[in-house]
């Protein structure tokens, strides 16, 4: 994974900031780091899943007629 | 370890889910009362001599108001009873299967429900189901059974419990 060119160069001890980059406008630390959107999206495919998952079980399943009760 | 607070969420999510996915199965399990063919009581018969068993005289047996047991042999290639004369049962009453194989392994499928079993020689496959309302039910082997696997098929026909009487039971007092 790594791309270090030189395998002399540790990249963990490397001084030089990362920051700059080019693009990189503003340095937040983790925490400050929100991502609503993928939070979001995350809840409604787990939504999602919950509620096929009670159709799966209770239509496609359970609703067919003449089970196995014992 | 830090962990960002959403990515706490979605593996509290995460666990929610599967959580619920247990507790639907558990809810069919407990309270709808659904239940998978399983080795609870196991029985094992000798596939040669199941003259000897119950299984000579293959059919339906009634064992209490509105229960009722069926011996059932499927071989190749033909469910005993089901096919050639389908095998009659009432509605609304609480049906035990007992089948079992005197050669190779079968399956024992009603199409389009969820009554499923694999049939293995030597073993007694059981299981209780209830046919709520009359109909016909098409009985298929689903487990590859020999050159004629594709013909082995049977019928289930479910009638109104008043048209139901004696003459679709075996007379098991021998």
């Amino acid at each position: 994974m790594s791309d270090s060119a030189s395998p002399a160069s540790d990249p963990h001890a490397s001084d030089e900031p990362v920051m700059e980059q080019e693009g990189i406008v503003e340095n937040i630390s983790l925490d400050d780091f929100n991502p609503t959107g993928t939070l979001a999206v995350a809840g409604m495919y787990f939504l999602l899943l919950l509620v096929l998952y009670v159709l799966l079980y209770f239509v496609e399943f359970a609703g067919r007629d003449v089970n196995i009760i014992g | 370890m830090h962990i960002h607070r959403f990515e706490k969420i979605w593996i509290g999510l995460s666990l929610f889910l599967i959580a619920c996915f247990i507790g639907i199965v558990m809810y069919g399990f407990a309270v709808l009362d659904l239940k998978v063919p399983g080795i609870e009581e196991s029985e094992t018969v000798d596939p040669l001599t199941l003259h000897e068993t119950e299984f000579a005289m293959p059919g339906t047996r009634q064992v209490g108001d509105n229960k009722y047991e069926v011996y059932m042999v499927a071989r190749q290639f033909l469910f005993m009873p089901g096919t050639g004369q389908p095998l009659v049962l009432p509605e609304g009453a609480e049906v035990k299967f007992h089948v079992t194989s005197p050669d190779v392994l079968h399956g024992l499928h009603l199409a389009g429900t969820n009554v499923n079993v694999t049939v293995v020689p030597g073993q007694v496959s059981k299981f209780t189901t209830r046919f709520s309302e009359p109909g016909e039910y098409g009985m298929i082997c689903h487990e590859y059974c020999g050159p004629a696997h594709h013909t082995m098929e049977g019928l289930i026909k479910v009638v109104p419990k008043s048209e139901f009487d004696s003459q679709y039971l075996v007379d098991a007092s021998r």
